[in-house]
């Protein structure tokens, strides 16, 4: 046997060999007949490590371990949502939605059917509910589309969103349910949570408020686990940063640049039962420390209006507050006494300088 | 080429903390781990306290563990880490213990374009493997039972990949020539 063989033989036989070489070692069998049917041979051969009383000793070891960590594992299993306070806020949120149909002249709904696919898409301004065959209701934003299958399949419930939407997803195990964002999937067997996906925002975020949540970044397929009360943010630009600074900086560092985790934050301390994350469902606008231009982006969405900020200086003002079924008007001139500027306001466009 | 990985799914444990996947993993994995904490510790009671914690912390850790593309790799990992640390506290060195003796046998489904390897043959190859210094014997269990890369067994046992490459080389030649020169029945 030449050297050149053992080699690609030992390679092969590793599976590490790589296609060119690969083909190179089918040459030289080819050539050697007596060496391609030994290398048959070896093929066959199946190698273990001698394990006489080895399945007795496992099984002990499992045992022991399972005592251990048995004790924790009781009252871990069962993770109940909290009913009571979402059972309130879908009720709260039926009266918003009725209101909102009843007066909005300029709020609609749009459904229609693609490809075996149904489209939902709400309009700036509005929310809509929609419920799944399986149960499941999910309540989608303003300015956000959902589609999703006529028919789910049977292994797997799957969806696409681009927007915003809250998802009340019931548990079958041996159906995971994954909404399919720009930048992430989220994977789930049956929780609730709230996904936000807009193209136009610099990130993806997924908070859950019960249940366990897998989300996979699409780019490098990292699985990321999100427990209840913990939101993680995926910024987009992540991988612009990465390009720029690709030479200086550390591979983890910008990992952890790009994925953000968090607790859920509270909207007041005496109440932890309503989030920021989710305030929207209750109509409510919440702003922490919230550049004026992602506020304006937010306020195009929410009023259905065009924002234009002139001045950059003003656009990058952070402002926190929150706002509770006003008109546009009134929350501007709040925002005004807490840092002072200009607007106006012609049609649907409003002018900030 | 086929792998003998152990890899499958095991989502439903770190989805759901689910005890009964946590014990199929276990089940999986213990032989092989406990084998490969021994040759860094040097002997079985301890090398089974290892893989004992090992999967203790995983279990209590379970939450904030990123599910890894590999689940036995990051066993693996995991192992050599706590031997280490072990070695550590007790002031020892890593042994290079391996004694286990390696099994060869023939395809279970032996197909009719099979060459039928006998019983001389086997018992050779056995001597072969026997005969192989220690440390190739556990690069050689690493790839070829428990299908790791030459890659990870490289950072498993600190080696360069290229000497992995090499040991591996070595073991091949060794057991082809306990397969002999000559396959007679072949022609007739």
């Amino acid at each position: 046997m030449t050297k050149r063989l053992s080699e690609l033989l030992a390679l092969h036989w590793s599976g590490e060999i790589s296609d060119e070489e690969k083909a190179e070692l089918d040459e030289l069998l080819l050539q050697h007949p007596g060496d391609w049917l030994k290398a048959g041979q070896l093929e066959q051969l199946v190698f273990s490590k001698v394990t006489a009383d080895e399945e007795d000793k496992v099984n002990s070891l499992i045992d022991r371990v399972s005592n251990i960590i048995g004790d924790e594992n009781r009252p871990q299993l069962p993770l109940m949502p909290a009913t009571a306070p979402r059972r309130f806020r879908a009720r709260t949120l039926l009266v918003a939605l009725l209101l909102l149909v009843a007066g909005g002249g300029m709020l609609f709904t749009w459904l229609y059917r693609a490809q075996g696919y149904k489209i939902v898409t709400t309009d700036v301004g509005m929310k809509t509910k929609i419920r799944l065959a399986d149960g499941s209701s999910i309540i989608l934003n303003a300015g956000s589309t959902l589609r999703y299958p006529e028919k789910m399949d049977k292994g797997i419930r799957e969806v696409y969103l681009n927007g915003e939407a809250f998802f009340d997803i019931k548990h079958a195990a041996s159906r995971p349910f994954i909404i399919h964002a720009e930048k992430m999937d989220v994977r789930v067997l049956g929780t609730s949570f709230n996904v936000r996906a807009y193209k136009e925002e610099d990130f993806e975020e997924t908070a859950v408020i019960s249940g366990a949540v897998e989300m996979v970044v699409k780019e490098d397929k990292q699985v990321i686990r999100i427990a209840p009360n913990e939101k993680v943010l995926l910024h987009k630009n992540a991988d612009h940063e990465k390009t720029k600074t690709n030479n200086t900086t550390a591979a983890t560092g910008k990992q952890a640049a790009a994925i953000e985790r968090s607790p859920l934050s509270p909207i007041s301390a005496a109440d932890s039962n309503h989030v920021l994350e989710t305030a929207w469902l209750n109509n409510q606008l919440i702003f922490q420390n919230e550049t004026l231009s992602t506020i304006a982006q937010r306020l195009e969405r929410w009023y259905g209006v065009k924002i234009v900020i002139r001045d950059p200086q003003l656009a990058a003002l952070r402002f926190s507050g929150r706002a509770d079924n006003v008109s546009i008007e009134k929350l501007l001139n709040i925002l005004q006494e807490i840092q002072p500027f200009k607007y106006s306001v012609q049609d649907d466009i409003v002018t900030i300088n | 080429m086929t792998r003998s990985s152990k890899d499958q799914d095991y989502s439903s444990f770190w989805m759901w903390g689910d005890l009964t996947a946590f014990k199929e993993i276990m089940k999986a994995f213990t032989a092989s781990l406990k084998y490969f904490a021994c040759s860094i510790v040097g002997n079985e009671a301890e090398a089974e306290e290892i893989v004992a914690d090992v999967f203790i912390k995983i279990w209590q850790q379970r939450e904030h563990i990123t599910p890894p593309e590999s689940l036995q790799y990051y066993l693996f990992k995991a192992v050599k880490n706590t031997a280490l640390n072990y070695l550590k506290s007790n002031g020892r060195r890593s042994a290079h213990y391996s004694a286990w003796e390696i099994q060869v046998n023939p395809h279970r489904s032996q197909s009719p374009e099979d060459i039928l390897i006998s019983k001389e043959q086997v018992d050779q190859i056995r001597d072969a493997i026997q005969s192989l210094p220690p440390r190739c014997r556990q690069i050689f269990i690493l790839v070829k039972e428990e299908g790791l890369t030459y890659e990870q067994v490289a950072v498993l046992l600190d080696l360069s990949k290229a000497t992995v490459n090499v040991q591996m080389t070595l073991a091949l030649k060794k057991i082809w020539a306990a397969l002999g020169t000559t396959i007679k029945y072949s022609y007739s």
